[in-house]
């Protein structure tokens, strides 16, 4: 379970307020579409999940574990993909999804098992030998996917997971995170690109000047708002 | 030009703004270090004030002629690798080649940018020497003279190194290996560097009694024999003292032919060294069966190794740092004197040994730039299920590794120059390595507190980062004050073998104390906001 509680955080001395009192909570085997415009604070409260920032008020806990008290047992429950990933240039990518599964004490078998699965659905295993510098956008983003499932993370977190990715490797994806959330674990993550949110989402949460604005299912949302979910956006972003 | 111009601005304000967070932490640090640099300085002044008071008025000019010709020493190398990492390993360089500028508009901006370093780095060699002259030798023109020369000092040996550069990456940028073959390109330039510079200081080899007596009665005449290889020094030295204008528009129309001449190589060289390479190569193998299961400490260890080993900057900035200095010091000892004194106190050369091997984590800067060279990829070792003590020691180890090879290509020199009996040197060894871990610890800590994430040129995480400084003045006090204490426990008669013992208990406190602190701050240090 993902429990965020009065979560809070701001920038310039107080002045900018990036995420303002957020108290959500997502149910393993749920897959949450976290939405906002441009600055509003998804980047941040997903940070604040992971643990890179830290909050200046309230909680988050991973499956149970509070990141502030216990952040290592809180990470090791955690596979976080970010919008930008900046990945080491002269390692392969195998140097790097062997590093990540020594880190993460992933044992041999299963960590060969996936990442030969893994990288054959994302038609990644040729390029696995080769330096990461010489990978493309797409080809980055697809082994950040596969380093963060790499210990099959009870909390799978992803910040735009699909920038950059071409139709036929964002419908791998897809598949591979409602196989994931199929096992009863959670996928939470950001996007801009509404039609996904909309049919792949089991729950939505819309944030707006670092305020959860709106929070449901797609049915509840309609319930509430009516139309569809760019409708919806719109009508509560503005 | 108008472009050149506009590049330059962009990266002058890049470089040099003060509005960057922690600028107010670097500034708190400088003011501290504010007295070791007025110590420099003075120390500088006071060596070529004795220069100066010591020589007769004609051959006095020789401290200035010694002052400009260093400085061409330092800019020649310190410029070569700052502008090696600049044009072939800056991530800008890429961004740049989509934009409608030739070669020579983004080799010109870079190049003028790392003047502006070199003016900051010869600074501080070149104003005590030019004070030192003003109090003994008051001309109302020198100072501005002095801004003049200052100048357009750095321009030819900085040209020199690009026009090095420019020509040895062109030739070795292979797309198959293309790292090592850099590794080799930096390595032949900075060779073709190191013989330029032999060339330019090598007139007094060779040369008679009877020659340097007679250069040492003429008025200037040992002015005359050090800069005759490199005469751009002496004309500035010439314009200088002597009010000579003919000097001066020889030295200000030879530096502008070599800017020139670098433009020129940077038009027709620096789009062909740069472009290309980044291809992958064949024969792919099968990914998943190489897989192979490390400890964590391990796998951390590898890490900190592959990313100094596989980055050309990194790697022969270390290289150079920790095996060059016994290398040089063997060969320039070797070559400047006939006889070594016959009674040597082996003992004092373990104690110093000893003292150069404790150091080399500051010097070799690999810890104090450990958290800067993570980059923009630091938000992984801050994501990773691993406790930040665990990923600072890997750190720590990684640099001790370098320091005990560092430490034993020290020995193997001081050996080959010095009968040195073996267990000596293990015992150099041994209380150096152990003396290392503190001022490893010490230099991890500064770069831990204060790492500089956000560079795009790998040059500005290693020499171009001030935590190297900070750590190597702190490392320099902490050392410096044990050196004192030995000196003491020397002065007043203690045994040498008890003296290594006392140091040995000294640098036990030493690294238990900068353990603590280090291991204290670890999780502000990883976990901190940035």
């Amino acid at each position: 379970m993902i429990e965020l509680v009065s979560l809070t955080k701001s920038y310039n001395k107080g002045q900018i307020k990036a995420v303002d009192d957020l108290t959500l909570t997502v149910e393993p085997g749920e897959i949450f579409g976290f939405l906002g415009p441009n600055g509003a604070g998804k980047t941040t409260t997903i940070k604040m999940m992971v643990g890179v920032l830290a909050p200046d008020k309230g909680q988050v806990k991973i499956a149970g574990i509070d990141m502030a008290k216990n952040p290592l047992a809180a990470k090791k429950k955690l596979g976080y993909v970010p919008d930008n990933p900046d990945l080491y240039q002269r390692i392969t990518g195998e140097e790097y999804l062997a590093f990540l599964g020594d880190v993460y004490e992933v044992p041999l078998e299963e960590r060969q098992e996936r990442i030969g699965r893994l990288a054959e659905t994302f038609s990644l295993t040729a390029a696995l030998p080769d330096p990461i510098g010489s990978y493309s956008h797409g080809m980055r983003q697809k082994l950040v996917v596969i380093g963060a499932l790499l210990s099959d993370p009870e909390v799978l977190i992803l910040d735009e997971p699909m920038v950059g990715l071409d139709p036929k490797s964002s419908h791998l994806l897809k598949e591979i995170l409602r196989e994931h959330a199929r096992a009863g674990k959670i996928v939470f993550f950001s996007t801009h690109v509404l039609e996904v949110a909309e049919r792949f989402c089991h729950r939505l949460g819309i944030i707006n000047h670092g305020k959860l604005i709106a929070l449901g299912t797609m049915e509840e949302l309609q319930a509430s708002y009516g139309g569809n979910l760019e409708e919806i956006f719109l009508e509560v972003t503005q | 030009m108008k472009k050149t111009f506009a590049l330059w601005r962009l990266y002058l304000r890049n470089n040099f703004s003060f509005r960057e967070r922690g600028s107010k932490v670097h500034r708190w640090l400088l003011l501290l270090l504010l007295p070791s640099i007025i110590g420099f300085l003075t120390l500088f002044y006071q060596f070529f004030a004795g220069i100066y008071q010591a020589l007769p008025s004609h051959q006095a000019p020789l401290g200035l002629l010694v002052a400009v010709l260093s400085a061409n020493a330092i800019v020649l190398l310190f410029g070569l690798f700052y502008l090696l990492s600049a044009f072939f390993f800056a991530e800008d360089t890429e961004r740049l080649l989509p934009l409608p500028l030739r070669p020579w508009e983004i080799s010109g901006a870079k190049f003028l940018t790392i003047l502006v370093n070199e003016y900051i780095t010869l600074l501080p060699l070149l104003l005590p020497a030019f004070a030192a002259w003003w109090q003994f030798y008051p001309d109302p023109l020198f100072w501005l003279k002095g801004v003049l020369v200052f100048l357009f000092v750095p321009v030819i040996p900085l040209s020199a190194a690009g026009a090095i550069a420019l020509v040895v990456m062109r030739f070795v940028n292979l797309p198959k290996g293309r790292d090592f073959w850099r590794v080799v390109g930096i390595l032949i330039s900075l060779l073709i560097a190191f013989a330029i510079q032999y060339l330019a200081m090598g007139v007094q080899r060779g040369i008679t009694q009877e020659e340097l007596l007679s250069h040492l009665l003429t008025p200037g005449g040992l002015v005359d024999l050090l800069g005759r290889n490199y005469p751009p020094a002496l004309w500035a030295v010439r314009f200088l003292v002597q009010n000579d204008f003919l000097a001066l528009v020889g030295f200000v129309l030879f530096s502008a032919a070599a800017a020139g001449l670098f433009l020129f190589f940077g038009q027709l060289l620096f789009f062909k060294g740069v472009v290309g390479g980044g291809e992958v190569s064949g024969g792919r193998r099968k990914a998943a069966a190489r897989q192979r299961v490390r400890s964590v400490l391990g796998a951390l260890l590898w890490r900190e190794i592959a990313l100094v080993v596989r980055n050309p900057v990194f790697l022969t900035n270390s290289l150079i740092n920790l095996f060059l200095p016994p290398v040089i010091l063997f060969f320039l000892w070797r070559s400047g004197t006939e006889s070594l004194p016959a009674q040597v106190p082996f003992a004092y050369l373990e104690l110093g040994a000893a003292g150069y091997i404790a150091s080399l984590p500051v010097l070799s800067v690999l810890p104090s730039t450990a958290i800067s060279r993570e980059g923009k990829q630091f938000w992984l070792s801050r994501l990773i299920p691993v406790p930040p003590k665990l990923q600072l020691l890997s750190k720590l180890l990684a640099s001790s590794l370098a320091t005990f090879l560092g430490g034993v290509v020290g020995l193997v020199m001081l050996r080959a120059l010095f009968p040195i009996p073996l267990e000596g040197l293990l015992l150099a060894l041994f209380i150096g390595f152990w003396g290392s871990l503190g001022v490893g610890e010490l230099a991890l800590l500064v770069d831990g507190l204060w790492p500089n994430l956000e560079w795009t040129d790998p040059q500005k995480a290693m020499k171009g980062n001030l935590t190297g400084l900070y750590a190597m003045l702190l490392g320099g006090l902490y050392l410096g004050i044990l050196a004192f204490l030995v000196v003491k426990l020397l002065g007043w008669g203690v045994e040498i073998r008890s003296v290594f013992l006392c140091l040995f208990v000294l640098f036990s406190f030493g690294n238990f104390a900068f353990g603590r602190l280090l291991g204290r701050q670890a999780p502000r240090v990883y976990w901190q906001e940035r």
